[in-house]
């Protein structure tokens, strides 16, 4: 394996994602979890690229929790993809963080102080 | 040559700052394939829910977590509890930007397999950092997790949300 440019690892086998997944089936309900680990850089690459925006520090992207109807079909499902994708794409709902007020005149202090010597 | 790498340098910057949500709040309610929800769904029987039934099958699963760069969290997670007449999954975004604002978005999905119905409620609360912390034992609480009725419920609903899809 060579280490040149990014890690690169394909996203887990199909037998991977079914040893990590738990089922429980009731009443005609199938209840679903997968739990894998955080996600590689390629795949936070190219899940990036896909939605527009970069991706939180740690992403499970593989993790699924879903509830579906056995006879019918239907299924709701909850994964990370879907769930950044109708995060905000515009700056309408930007936050603003509280300290940059504070941590300016704070450092204005510090920079007074190592003038007049006083540190 | 330097001209070029520079260019290209600045044109990664532009990427960079495009604007977007970096707290990552999301409205996702779940990816639902086959039938839609409807808006004449009753509430989540929430006094059936508190009762001490056998719980089956529970998984708790995150699917994105960030510091947003050491100024609070966001946490996006779903938790699933299974009873022998009912089920109930929670799915919970829960952000704090640290002196300024606490957020949760909650999808609640309620299964009486009795009848064969699921509900689906989604409620968005957001209150100053502040007024939080007045009302929360937690002085550094992480999430909500541990304690979610007393600071969610008191905490004010965001005007113009439908509770219910």
């Amino acid at each position: 394996m060579s280490f040149n440019g990014p890690i690169s690892e394909p996203y887990p086998s199909p037998d991977e994602a079914e040893l990590a997944t738990v089922s429980h089936t009731q009443h005609g309900f199938k209840i679903s979890a997968r739990k894998l680990p955080i996600s590689k850089s390629g795949p936070i690459d190219e899940m990036s690229k896909k939605l527009g925006i970069p991706v939180p520090e740690m992403i499970f992207g593989d993790n699924i929790v879903s509830i579906e109807h056995v006879a019918s079909g239907w299924r709701l499902e909850f994964n990370a993809f879907d769930a950044l994708d109708r995060v905000d794409k515009t700056d309408k709902n930007m936050l603003k963080v509280a300290y940059s007020k504070e941590w300016s005149s704070s450092r204005f202090v510090i920079i007074y102080q190592m003038v007049r010597g006083l540190s | 040559m330097f001209a070029i790498y520079r260019e290209k340098t600045h044109e990664g910057i532009k990427e960079v700052v495009k604007p977007f949500d970096w707290s990552y709040t999301t409205e996702y309610k779940g990816t639902v394939t086959g039938k839609a929800f409807t808006s004449e769904n009753d509430p989540i029987p929430i006094a059936l829910l508190k009762r001490p039934d056998p719980i089956l099958f529970f998984e708790e699963v995150v699917l994105y977590e960030s510091e947003l760069d050491d100024n609070g969290i966001s946490i996006f997670s779903v938790k699933v509890r299974v009873m022998p007449e009912r089920m109930l999954l929670l799915c919970r975004l829960f952000m704090r930007l640290d002196n300024v604002i606490v957020r949760i978005r909650d999808t609640r999905v309620y299964v009486d397999f009795k009848a064969g119905k699921v509900t689906r409620e989604y409620s968005a609360t957001q209150e100053k950092f502040d007024a939080v912390m007045q009302v929360s034992h937690a002085p550094t609480f992480r999430n909500l997790w541990e304690q979610p009725a007393e600071p969610v419920y008191r905490v004010s609903y965001v005007p113009g949300n439908c509770p219910m899809m």
